[in-house]
């Protein structure tokens, strides 16, 4: 009797896992969209609210290059604002995309011609991205909401789990 | 590693060696000889041949390793064969090579024409500076195009393993560089690719064209903030945008 109930309880362990992992578990292509939810959060935060990894305003831009911007006088760039976005053709900000994506993951980040720009700005005080901190408070808040949300749907998708009592 | 600004620069600045030394070997070759004997000298040799051994095909190699380098960055979402991927690297690697042909008989042409005039050394060299298609700036926004061209059709084909119902945004500045045509796109809002296809055929590949800052990306909640939708829609409607209308695309500044 009692290797049976070891049996039977390991067989249902096996099979609350393997639910468990269904719930973990979403499609590629959610992985996808993340990346791509992440990736603009990141962009609008850096771009439209000026703000680095940290959540503080970017230090100013060199008055004399603020002016280039301002008036266009620069390859690519139209005439805008002088503000500190790490915005100039865009070229580097629109890069930062899903560069890969598993049934459990997402990786985001920039190629290697423009993920140079990120280096480089961060060496002069300006940082998107750092080990420590990948994700800003704001961008990481955003993030936990998407995957709560999406683990809600999958527990109601597999709300066929039983709870077994093994034994008296 | 370079970026692709530095690439394009560096690959202008061999362009323009290679130029120099073409114009060097034809006046050396010709050290001593009479006008009429240097046109003719300049008629009999290979053009390509002498432009491709002083570095020109190496000089595409160079640049079209730095594709490869982009690949190493890129671990594909959708399946991208290898043989996609290195038949886009080879795509480009011919384009250059024509471009080559180009340069080479271009090149040909201006030597036949100052050795006629008795154009000096110095002369030359300066005059094929300006050689139409070949100026640096024109050679860098070549290079910056084709490689920015690359990394949209590799993303391009990631996508394709997203429902078919999927919308994208164009996403870009909206400013006084802007092309019509980008404007157009931006104002146009949320598209799938299908709408994309039969209303801007190649733009998820191509964006704008020439020099162009802005892609089809997917539609996220922060797209409303970041596609400048309402500034493009607010162009068209002041028909600012149409100012540059009837200028062919590669004229106009930037997408």
């Amino acid at each position: 009797m009692a290797s049976l109930r070891r049996a039977l309880a390991l067989h249902y362990r096996i099979k609350l896992m393997a639910k468990i992992a269904d719930i973990v578990d979403m499609p590629r292509s959610w992985w996808i969209k993340v990346g791509a939810e992440v990736s603009d959060e990141i962009i609008d935060h850096t771009k439209n609210k000026g703000l680095d990894v940290q959540g503080r305003k970017f230090k100013p831009l060199d008055p004399e290059y603020a002016e280039r911007k301002k008036s266009g006088d620069i390859r690519r760039v139209g005439a805008g604002n002088g503000e500190a976005n790490l915005y100039a053709t865009g070229d580097m900000l629109s890069d930062l995309n899903t560069k890969r994506a598993t049934s459990k993951s997402v990786t985001i980040g920039w190629g290697l011609f423009e993920s140079k720009k990120v280096v480089g700005n961060a060496n002069n005080g300006r940082v998107i991205t750092t080990r420590k901190r990948p994700l800003a408070k704001m961008v990481e808040k955003f993030l936990q909401k998407m995957i709560d949300k999406q683990t809600k749907r999958n527990i109601k998708k597999n709300d066929t789990i039983t709870v077994h009592k093994l034994g008296k | 590693m370079p970026t692709i600004e530095r690439t394009a620069i560096e690959f202008a600045k061999r362009t323009e060696a290679i130029k120099a030394a073409t114009v060097d070997y034809v006046y050396n070759l010709g050290a001593n000889m009479s006008r009429q004997e240097l046109a003719v000298l300049v008629s009999e040799i290979d053009f390509t041949q002498l432009v491709n051994e002083l570095g020109y095909v190496s000089n595409v190699d160079k640049l079209t390793s730095r594709y490869v380098d982009i690949l190493r960055t890129i671990d594909p979402i959708a399946p991208l064969s290898e043989e996609v991927l290195q038949a886009l690297v080879a795509t480009d690697n011919a384009f250059y090579l024509s471009k080559g042909s180009d340069l080479a008989s271009t090149m040909k042409q201006e030597l036949s024409r100052g050795a006629l005039t008795g154009a000096s050394r110095a002369t030359m060299k300066e005059a094929i500076k300006d050689v139409s298609g070949f100026r640096p700036d024109q050679v860098e926004t070549l290079v910056d195009t084709a490689q920015r061209t690359f990394s949209r059709s590799v993303t391009a084909a990631m996508t394709e393993e997203m429902p078919p119902d999927t919308t994208y945004i164009y996403i870009g500045p909206i400013d006084g560089k802007t092309r019509d045509v980008c404007v157009e796109m931006a104002a146009s809002g949320a598209l799938t690719r299908p709408q994309i296809e039969s209303q801007f055929p190649g733009s998820m590949v191509t964006g704008g064209g020439f020099n162009c800052r802005h892609a089809w990306r997917l539609e996220t909640k922060k797209s409303g903030k970041l596609s400048g939708e309402g500034k493009a829609q607010t162009k068209l409607d002041d028909g600012e945008s149409k100012k540059g209308a009837g200028t062919p695309l590669q004229n106009q500044v930037d997408g």
